[in-house]
């Protein structure tokens, strides 16, 4: 009996401690998660997808206040902690509130927008790879609106495009910009000569070294819809369809990307 | 009982297996200065995908399960160096404190702009070739041209020669990849004026130009300076140009890991249709004939390593009419030049050094004939200098060096005997003769970024008079203010010195010295732009007037300016500039006006540039005549057959009439072939304005008339791109 008590009492404490210890890991866990919960409720997190849905929110509604909302909302965020990446964000939305107002024909507001996310991200200190690379994005879009000075223009999307690869040489983001710049640039004005380079090398890059939310990923799909757009325009058949094939695998859902499917149909 | 015990040992090693496997990583991540990161990522090397995220405070909690000692926890954040700690190192109980170190982005800046002068803060003006030099119809897609249409720009002669602020020519340096060049110009005549620049603007990377206290970096400059930098990296290039007088071709090519860029170019520059169709507006042009070629070869042997050469050949030839006082005759002159300019930089590992070797070597065969003068001269300098940039801390830049210099002149002159004999039969002496100037400098110059506003700089360059030169210092403070509304301010201070470039009347390498001081204030919003400054400078050394060559003992120089610049809609810009200059040289005890004396130097200029339809450039300058001594008469002297000038008693009092000129460029893109071509056609003087340049007499001097500057002039070509 007293063995079979010994037995007993061996296995009860055992599962005890397995359970105590399920409990410690559920509540480490939970406290982990706590902190990712917290984490997780901040706008930050994700901030490049809330940015994009409100974006599109605008868009399906016809009305900037998604978009204005979310700003106001960085722009409190920023006051609390003055964060370089807060402002990454912010400067990264005014670039989908000019596309929002370029849409809707508001060329101004376009301008006045691209150019406000400019001076956010100009104005940061320390600037590191990811905001060169958004602050030559913004200065690309802004050419458009820019006449005379876009050749100015140009020369500062070079500079700080080359800056951000200079920094981290797998920044994807980096190598689009320039790729993209260079794609838009008319032929005349020496365009076109380096997007196949910029571009195929963006997207032999991972978005992200080490996946984080919080940290900007975008580019990728970019890359393959702005290549795919260069083959095409320079009727590279095999190699629009190839890369239009590898892109679309890894990004199905991708609306620009599966649209270029018309340009290649027999091809 | 040993079954018991078995059972018993058997379930405390699962257990303890179990727990054991588990560990809680609680810690905090933080920068150097102690600011809390946020989002930097925290995990294990060996399951990347499993880490966690630091919050706003920077703390974070890491699960690891079944750790291995072999493993390493790895932080990263972007810009930042990545952190990394063995498993083994971690602490059992206390929270782990990370500190994460900023990769220096002003260093990184210095990695892809390595030439970028720390003195860039102190320029006036950063040119860029497109909008200054291509699309302005003054600068005629010359570098050194471009720079007169700033207002700092008081050159009234419509050369390329250097000429801020009031400052004579042979006091601005013009400095290629940090070496100095001396007469940058070409199509010179005997003043050393010339009439382009030496530079190809498809080279050029950068253009500063510092309108006055020049940053002591570089020596031999008492006026302003002008720094350019050629190209690193291009796209390859193919390009034919052929114009009306000019033909012309550019190669650039470059490897793929763009560590390599070669650039030629060549020109043929020559006179029968330019001149053919204008030979009334170009009374004074004969012929010409003209043959350069560069070769720019940037090489980065290493990502610390670089080096750079540029090689320039000019071969020129001028037939022409020239006038002097009381004769005018047939002018011919001849040029060789060559120059190889070749830069060695070495950038140190952790980017807080960088050194450069810099040297130059010069060649450069003139000869010029006028009348009873014949001047052959040959100038030969070589340059060598070694420079060190020292980023000890991120506000704080030093950069100090050491120059030889070495300039050696062999002569062989006709000259006339007296300044206004000029005619072929009137008495010369011949002259023949070398000179040499070699000087050793060192220099230190600091800039210390005191916070967000204020930039602070301190200059000193010394001369100790070794290889039987001068011994003096120059030196020089400035202080930048910016504010975070886009207007800042440049007090600069300082004293210079150089030696001056000789010419045929004067073979001497004289000490200049200059006091500047001077105020800039500018400010830019999104579509204006306003510079106001305000300088003064005392200069002094053996120089002499340009007409009676008297020697001038000091020239003294107040001025004014004012820049406004719009951008009236998305394709024209508008600009207005005007400088007041009020400059008096002091000439046998009293002073006299200079040949910056000006009321007013207004320049106007508005641009359009719409790449879909055509680009158009309209510039409009003006300015007061300048001063000169009149010829009241004349004394005939019998034994040489020829007549004396008897000048006013006051010298400096009349004053040719004022000078307008109004010039049009246009220009359209077309796609040609596989690539592209630019059409362009310019109009100088479009109101043929007659400007006087200079008074000329009949033989007795008993009647005046003026030498006129630009008639209206027609030019046009295309440039075609290949590739």
């Amino acid at each position: 009996m007293f063995r079979s008590i010994f037995y007993l009492a061996v296995i009860l404490i055992f599962f005890f401690h397995l359970t105590c210890s399920s409990k410690a890991e559920e509540a480490g866990v939970s406290h982990l998660a706590g902190i990712q919960k917290i984490t997780n409720d901040t706008l930050l997190d994700n901030a490049q997808k809330k940015i994009y849905d409100s974006f599109i929110n605008s868009i399906v509604s016809k009305t900037a206040s998604p978009l204005e909302e979310l700003q106001g909302s960085l722009e409190e965020l920023y006051q609390q902690h003055q964060l370089n990446i807060i402002q990454y964000w912010r400067g990264y939305l005014q670039y989908y509130l000019a596309i929002y107002h370029l849409k809707s024909g508001a060329k101004n507001a376009s301008e006045k927008e691209v150019d406000k996310g400019i001076t956010l991200i100009d104005g940061m200190k320390r600037k590191n790879s990811e905001d060169y690379a958004l602050l030559a994005h913004l200065e690309s879009f802004s050419t458009q609106f820019k006449g005379i000075k876009a050749a100015t223009i140009a020369g500062k999307i070079q500079r700080h495009g080359k800056l951000a690869i200079s920094m981290d040489s797998t920044n994807l983001r980096g190598y689009y910009v320039l790729g993209s710049s260079d794609f838009y640039t008319p032929k005349k004005f020496g365009g076109g000569k380096m997007v196949e380079k910029h571009l195929t090398k963006a997207i032999q890059l991972p978005a992200q070294t080490v996946e984080n939310g919080f940290l900007p990923s975008w580019g990728k799909e970019e890359s393959y819809e702005l290549l795919i757009k260069y083959y095409i325009r320079e009727e590279k058949w095999e190699e629009a369809v190839k890369y239009y094939q590898e892109g679309i695998a890894l990004f199905p859902n991708n609306y620009q990307l599966s649209s270029l499917a018309s340009k290649l149909v027999g091809k | 009982m040993t079954k018991a015990i078995r059972f018993y040992i058997v379930l405390s090693c699962i257990y303890i297996a179990k727990t054991a496997s588990c560990q809680t990583l609680i810690g905090i991540v933080k920068d150097d200065i102690g600011i809390p990161v946020f989002a930097a990522n925290i995990y294990l090397n060996s399951d990347p995908q499993s880490g966690c995220i630091s919050d706003f405070e920077g703390n974070f909690q890491l699960l690891i399960s079944s750790p291995k000692e072999s493993d390493t926890l790895i932080c990263s954040f972007i810009g930042m160096k990545t952190y990394r700690l063995p498993v083994q190192d971690l602490p059992k109980t206390n929270p782990l404190h990370i500190t994460m170190h900023y990769l220096s982005s002003e260093l990184s800046t210095v990695v892809v702009e390595a030439n970028r002068p720390i003195s860039e803060q102190f320029a006036i003006t950063r040119m860029d070739m497109i909008d200054d030099v291509y699309t302005n119809p003054i600068a005629q897609a010359d570098p050194l041209k471009a720079i007169a249409i700033l207002p700092a720009s008081t050159t009234t002669d419509e050369t390329a020669n250097i000429v801020l602020r009031g400052s004579d020519a042979n006091r601005s340096t013009v400095l290629l990849n940090e070496v100095p060049i001396s007469n940058p110009v070409r199509a010179s005549n005997l003043s050393n004026q010339g009439f382009f620049s030496l530079f190809n603007p498809e080279v050029i990377k950068s253009q500063y130009v510092y309108a006055s206290n020049p940053p002591l970096i570089y020596g031999n400059t008492s006026g302003g300076l002008v720094e350019i930098q050629t190209k690193e990296s291009a796209p390859d290039d193919s390009r034919l140009s052929l114009g009306l007088s000019n033909m012309g071709g550019l190669l650039a090519r470059s490897n793929k890991r763009q560590t390599r860029l070669f650039q030629g170019y060549g020109n043929i520059q020559y006179s029968p249709a330019f001149v053919a169709i204008q030979r009334d507006k170009l009374p004074d042009i004969t012929s010409f004939l003209t043959v350069d070629a560069g070769v720019n070869f940037f090489f980065k042997v290493s990502p610390c390593i670089s080096f750079n050469t540029y090689n320039y050949y000019l071969n020129e030839t001028f037939n022409g009419i020239s006038h002097s006082f009381n004769y005018r005759g047939t002018t011919h002159s001849e040029r060789i030049r060559m120059i190889t300019v070749n830069n060695l930089r070495f950038r140190s590992p952790s980017n807080k050094l960088l050194l450069s070797l810099n040297n130059g070597v010069s060649i450069d065969e003139r000869s010029i004939r006028f009348g009873n003068i014949l001047t052959n001269d040959d100038l030969d300098e070589v340059f060598n200098s070694v420079n060190l940039k020292w980023f000890s801390l991120p506000q704080l830049t030093i950069q100090t060096g050491i120059n030889h210099q070495r300039q050696n002149l062999s002569y062989r002159d006709s000259i006339s005997s007296n300044f206004y004999g000029v005619r072929p039969e009137d008495p010369a002496n011949f002259v023949t003769g070398s000179i040499l100037n070699e000087f050793l400098e060192t220099f230190i110059f600091t800039n210390w970024v005191m916070n967000d506003q204020y930039n602070f700089s301190f200059g000193a360059r010394w001369n100790p008079g070794l290889l039987g030169s001068d011994n003096y210092s120059s030196s020089q403070i400035s202080l930048r203010y910016k504010s975070k509304k886009k207007y800042s301010a440049l007090l600069s201070v300082g004293k210079y010195h150089n030696y001056q470039t000789t010419n045929p009347f004067v073979r001497d390498f004289s000490l200049l010295s200059s006091r500047q001081s001077a105020l800039d204030v500018d400010w830019k919003s999104e579509k204006n732009e306003y510079k106001f400054a305000v300088y003064y400078k005392n200069e002094k050394g053996s120089q002499f007037t340009e007409e009676l060559f008297l020697p001038v003992e000091k020239t003294n120089t107040v001025g004014l300016e004012l820049l406004v610049r719009h951008q009236l809609d998305k394709f024209l810009l508008f600009s207005f500039s005007n400088s007041f200059i009020r400059q008096k040289q002091l000439i046998s005890g009293k002073f006299y006006p200079g040949n910056n004396d000006l009321t007013y130097l207004a320049k106007v200029t508005s641009q359009y540039n719409n790449p879909e339809l055509f680009t158009a450039s309209l510039v409009y300058v003006a300015r007061p005549g300048r001063w000169y001594t009149p010829i009241i008469g004349s004394v005939f002297r019998e034994n040489l057959n020829s007549y004396d000038p008897v000048f006013s008693q006051e010298l400096f009092v009349s004053q040719y009439s004022s000078y307008n000129r109004v010039d049009l460029s246009l220009s359209k893109f077309i796609p040609l072939g596989s690539g592209n071509a630019i059409f362009f056609v310019s109009i100088n003087n479009i109101f043929n304005q007659k400007n006087e340049r200079k008074i000329q007499y009949n033989q007795d001097y008993t009647t005046s008339f003026f030498d006129l500057y630009s008639l209206r002039t027609i030019y046009f070509g295309a440039v075609w791109d290949l590739q």
